[in-house]
């Protein structure tokens, strides 16, 4: 293991707080290598905790993360630095030099104890409303959310807030200055920014935005999540009615020459796993899926994908060729989607009073990645090649292991 | 020695309802402090002593509760599939449903043993489920510990 | 047993005074533990705090000290963890009364201030009974045992002695290499397989690697840290010793039997099969004889009742085959005969993309109606109805490719049950889904390779690079917990049991979800240190009372319920 003191000792840094980077950090610290953990949000786990379930276990996506987010806080060679992203990579006197930059939050969730007196302050002295405690199913310290959250928009910047905080945790002042620049040696780095869902406004034949009811997969996600605003229950947005018929509709957006030509990977098993929750929560509805080739690949998910269809969710192999609105008995529309049954030939227009755009999904970029990985840089997860939780995991600890055996091979030995 | 908490009644002369919480500190903890950040407002007739497991919960304590006068006993714990100690709580399911019999036979209602597998991680679940424990156990007759006999 | 402990009570900067004055919980405290020692602070969370706590009990000489403050997701763990790291031998308990009490009993101050007191006196109670475990003297053996010397174990081999760690790598055949010895050229790239293999026969070709070529491993005995595998190597029988152990014996093909004609008709061959063909035919710079058209049959055997899974390489290995084809006789005809074209991702993608442009034509069908194959002697065509245009279809082939899935080898049943493995119903091992898939419940065994799930040789080369920084891990960190179960102000056992006290009923044997507890023929109960996690199943199953959880056993747990039971002392006594 490196020596505290040795002139080997830079850290490793890891970009990106979500399952993979999470993951490189951890397997890292256990070999005695120093890691420095950015992490662009303010809070950790990336996407997957903010999953309501996760496939093909229905478990909460909180739960398996948490845990490792806790122990990347407790581990004595990790250091976190939230609110960070890292600009660039640059390369100084042999060593490699990050150029990241420090966004100051308004709550410093390290050093909030969430006693509250922030909101008390500014429901009292400021403009109300403007501090909530914000339940998430996001990962602040090695705690569990409501986090409190300050909105830079409606906040008069009083400071009533800052001057009642015991902490020092809260300062509406750090909202408008600028992003620190910060430069730090490292041994190398490991990539782990993750993805971003695409935004499915640019497929027009689907309508994203013209009715509430239809709604981007992490959309739907957080709308129906025991933890969001209907604490699990499914209604409409529109009208908060119980709805009749969901339809998830693949590949929106993406495998398409247009737009995004490859496979997202994650959306057939995402779509079956929030289709078999709804036919659950909703066992009268009748709940759809158009997909293109249904994705079922990797470990117990086409045992998933057949548990689904035994429970009544209806595969449709089709991509639909239009999504538009139909007005309802009673006033308001609801969605419809016109497709192809490709099974009888038949062109059906039925009617979803939801319907839910699997909208594809992209790697976030990797600031400063050569095109090279053998010097130095390693990627892992999403940000890489797209994939589940599982593999991304499996990922985080491959780069781990590269970036161990690229520094044994510097300092001329093993570990 | 120290004393035992001595018999509080509420102001209309009824005894207070005193529970037990045995929580697992995964899943089941998770839930109770959620609902404490949430500020929700839970009936006081519950003490939670946080458990690893679900497992490690003995019944034989879980009777000595009932014979201390205690007149709830809830056991949470992660959902099945989701045991951090490798299906432990499936062992513990089993053992806890054969108690609930138990406790009819000797003579105890059997909603007095609340068992939730994974159905308490969210605040609103928890507080749920606490609430509706109070009010079951607010509406049976109180133990008569000499039914359990001597401990 | 400790001394009277140190209270601390943090009011979270006068907060939760306001729920709870202080003077109420004093009072209340007092009047049931008359000697207590209280001390209200504004904050126990900041580095400071936990200093000055740390250095007043080691200047006072406490031994113990209860924490009333926020909840362990909140502040509370944090101040655990930082405790004990200061000073691991001091006993320490948190109770929460913010989030557990203060903030869910908000409107009712006086049953808020009751339960504090409850809670205070409970963490109390159970102080006095709390004790350390025992320290277990952890020294593994700085050598991993890699079972199976394909892509994954070359690469777990490979990577775990660059680490500095030594290796046995027992191999069953005599080379190494596995499937992937019979793979000429690797999807997405068209990577010649050779190479590909070279590159990792050759990172494992380190000194600190042993490979034992014609060794199968028959039985692994033995406790994480000092794993003793049996090995028989042409008969031969010899032992390793090793702190760890990777499984990475993958799969084996399925044959496709008589389906679809194979056994009788001339020109129904496997994709393995094919691929071996190709090898040879690329080899030769040589076109394939006789071949007009070809027809590929996707999910042979596999994605039905017999078989529920999707074997995940199978449409990646046609389309490259098929591109193979084309490349060498851009003439040949080829059809993909398809349930749904399975190439998630990026590069897969465009390869399926590329497949298509070269002029493979793909034709769905429903596993309710598969394909017919026709012919006598030599197969001549293929007849299917095209699930996408319900149209009847006859193909003229030459040569008809059956694609079937990997399943789990024979001997991965009994080294599963070795390690503690589980298997899925397939028969495939498993790790600890979602975020440790390639670790077993039991500490220092790994997995890798389609030994878990078909994959690729790249996907198999990734898996075995992370298991071994895995076992790496786990050698260097040793006792602490790569589970992540445990911090170190919250690790619970492993479990100690009174010897004189058990009856050998073996119950806790057979419950302990890590085959910690274990007999030695007709003797007690031991435990094994490095498997414990501190679950206490066994303490609940234990008839005698025999078994128990240091940091928190039955006598804590009796006398918390002491602590908020209505009864009377005096009935309580009579029954004592």
């Amino acid at each position: 293991m490196h020596a505290p003191d040795s002139p080997d000792s830079l850290p490793v840094l890891v970009v990106g707080a979500g399952v993979a980077g999470l993951t490189a950090a951890l397997d890292l610290a256990a070999l005695g290598i120093p890691v420095v953990l950015v992490e662009r949000e303010g809070c950790l786990g990336g996407q997957a905790v903010r999953l309501d379930k996760l496939y093909p276990s229905d478990h909460c996506g909180f739960c398996p993360v948490w845990t490792d987010a806790a122990a990347c806080l407790a581990h004595p060679l990790i250091t976190l630095h939230r609110h960070t992203s890292l600009e660039g990579l640059a390369e100084e006197d042999g060593r490699i030099m990050a150029q990241l930059a420090a966004s100051p939050p308004a709550v410093d969730l390290d050093a909030c104890v969430f006693c509250g007196l922030c909101l008390d302050a500014c429901e009292a002295r400021g403009v109300p409303g403007t501090i909530k405690m914000r339940l998430e199913g996001m990962l602040s310290a090695p705690d569990t959310p409501p986090v409190p959250y300050l909105n830079p928009v409606l906040c008069s910047r009083c400071g009533e807030c800052a001057g009642a905080c015991p902490t020092g945790a809260i300062d509406p002042l750090r909202l408008d200055r600028p992003p620190q620049e910060v430069r730090l040696p490292v041994a190398d780095v490991i990539f782990a920014t993750g993805f971003t869902e695409n935004d499915t406004t640019m497929v027009p034949e689907y309508l994203p935005d013209s009715h509430p009811d239809i709604f981007s997969a992490l959309d739907f996600e957080a709308w129906t999540s025991e933890a969001g605003p209907n604490a699990g229950r499914i209604a409409r947005r529109s009208n908060g009615k119980t709805p009749r018929s969901i339809g998830f509709i693949q590949c929106v957006g993406s495998r398409d020459q247009r737009f995004q030509p490859y496979c997202s990977s994650v959306c057939c098993m995402h779509a079956l796993k929030q289709a078999r929750w709804a036919k659950r929560r909703l066992p009268a509805a009748s709940v759809a899926i158009f997909f293109t080739d249904l994705r079922a690949i990797g470990k117990g998910y086409e045992a998933y994908a057949r548990a689904a269809a035994k429970e009544g969710v209806l595969l449709v192999r089709s991509r639909p060729g239009l999504v538009f609105c139909l007005p309802e008995e009673g006033g308001g529309s609801t969605p419809a989607v016109h497709y192809e049954d490709t099974g009888s030939g038949e062109l059906i227009t039925a009617e979803f009073d939801i319907v839910v755009l699997n909208g594809g999904l992209t790697a976030c970029p990797m600031p400063g990645r050569s095109g090279s990985s053998t010097q130095t840089g390693s990627a892992c997860g999403f940000c890489e090649e797209p994939a589940d939780v599982s593999r991304s995991v499996v990922q985080g600890s491959r780069a781990a292991a590269l970036v161990a055996m690229r520094l044994a091979s510097r300092t001329g030995g093993g570990l | 020695m120290t004393e035992p908490a001595s018999d509080i009644l509420s102001p209309n002369g009824c005894p207070e309802i005193r529970a037990v919480v045995f929580a697992c500190r995964w899943c089941a903890l998770v839930g109770a402090d959620r609902a404490g950040k949430e500020r929700m407002d839970l009936p006081a007739s519950f003490r939670v002593i946080p458990v690893e497991c679900a497992a490690g919960v003995e019944p034989d304590l879980v009777l000595r509760a009932f014979a201390e006068g205690l007149d709830g006993v809830a056991v949470m714990g992660c959902h099945l599939g989701g045991c951090r100690h490798n299906e432990a709580n499936r062992s513990a399911r089993l053992r806890l449903m054969l108690l609930q019999d138990l406790l009819e036979i000797i003579g105890l209602d059997r909603r007095r043993l609340l068992l939730s597998w994974g159905t308490a991680h969210e605040g609103y679940q928890f507080a749920g489920l606490m609430r509706e424990f109070t009010a079951i156990l607010t509406g049976l007759p109180p133990v008569d510990s000499r039914l359990l006999g001597p401990c | 047993m400790s001394g009277t402990p140190l209270i601390f009570i943090c009011t979270c900067y006068e907060t939760l005074s306001r729920t709870i004055p202080r003077g109420v919980l004093r009072t209340g405290i007092v009047a049931r533990r008359p000697n207590a020692h209280i001390e209200f602070v504004p904050s126990l969370c900041r580095r400071e705090d936990i200093d000055l706590i740390a250095g007043l009990i080691k200047e006072r000489k406490h031994a113990s000290v209860l924490l009333a403050a926020c909840s362990p997701f909140a502040r509370g763990n944090v101040v655990l963890d930082g405790l004990a790291r200061r000073n691991p031998a001091m006993q320490a308990s948190l109770v929460d009364v913010r989030e557990g009490c203060a903030w869910v009993h908000g409107g009712n101050p006086d049953a808020a201030a009751a339960k504090a007191v409850d809670l205070v006196c409970m963490g109390l109670a159970g102080l006095r009974c709390r004790e350390h475990s025992s320290e277990f003297h952890f020294q593994p053996v700085r050598r991993v045992l890699v079972v199976g010397a394909g892509p994954a174990g070359l690469a777990a081999a490979g990577t775990l002695a660059r680490l500095g760690i030594e290796v046995s790598l027992a191999e069953r055949m005599s080379r190494p290499g596995g499937l992937l010895n019979q793979i000429g050229r690797l999807f997405p790239y068209n990577m010649p397989g050779r190479e590909f293999l070279a590159t990792f026969l050759s990172e494992a070709s380190h000194p600190c690697v042993d490979l034992l070529p014609k060794t199968s491993v028959t039985r692994i005995e033995g406790d994480p840290g000092r794993f003793e595998a049996h090995l028989s190597l042409e008969g031969r029988d010899m032992t390793v010793t090793a702190g760890a152990v990777i499984l990475a014996c993958g799969a084996m093909p399925v044959l496709p039997q008589n389906r679809f004609h194979s056994g009788e008709l001339s020109g129904v061959i496997s994709q393995l099969e094919l691929e071996t063909r190709l090898n040879k035919l690329e080899r030769e710079e040589s076109a394939p004889a006789g071949i007009a058209g070809a027809v590929f049959i996707q999910c042979v055997d596999a994605r039905e009742d017999a078989r529920p899974y999707c074997s995940t390489i199978c449409c990646p290995t046609a389309l490259k085959n098929a591109l193979r084809l084309k490349n060498l006789n851009r003439d040949i005809s080829v059809t993909v005969l398809h349930r749904g074209i399975m190439t998630p991702g990026r590069d897969l993608e465009e390869l399926y993309r590329q497949t298509m442009a070269s002029g493979v034509r793909f034709v769905a069908f429903s596993p309710a109606s598969p394909p017919e194959v026709h012919g006598d002697g030599f197969v001549s065509s293929v007849s299917l109805t095209d699930a996408l245009s319900a149209r009847r279809l006859e193909i003229a082939a030459d040569l008809v490719v059956l694609s079937t899935p990997l399943k789990p080898r024979p001997e991965t049943a009994s080294l599963a049950g070795d390690l503690g493995l589980r298997l899925d119903e397939i028969g495939f091992a498993c790790g600890t889904e979602p975020m440790q898939p390639l670790v077993a419940p039991t500490p220092g065994v790994y997995l890798c390779g389609a030994v878990r799930w078909p994959v690729s040789a790249q996907e198999a080369v990734d898996q075995g690079r992370a298991a071994a920084i895995k076992a790496a891990g786990f050698l260097a960190q040793g006792a602490l917990d790569l589970n992540r179960l445990f911090l170190p102000g919250s690790r619970r056992g492993p479990a100690s049991i009174r010897t004189e006290a058990c009856s050998r009923c073996g119950r806790c044997v057979s419950g302990c979800p890590y085959g910690a507890c274990r007999r030695e023929k007709n003797g007690p109960v031991t435990v094994c240190g490095i498997r414990c996690r501190g679950c206490g199943l066994c303490v609940a199953v234990c008839p005698s009372g025999a078994v128990r959880i240091p940091e928190q056993d039955s006598a804590s747990v009796r006398a918390m319920l002491r602590e908020i039971a209505p009864r009377p002392t005096a009935l309580r006594e009579v029954h004592r």
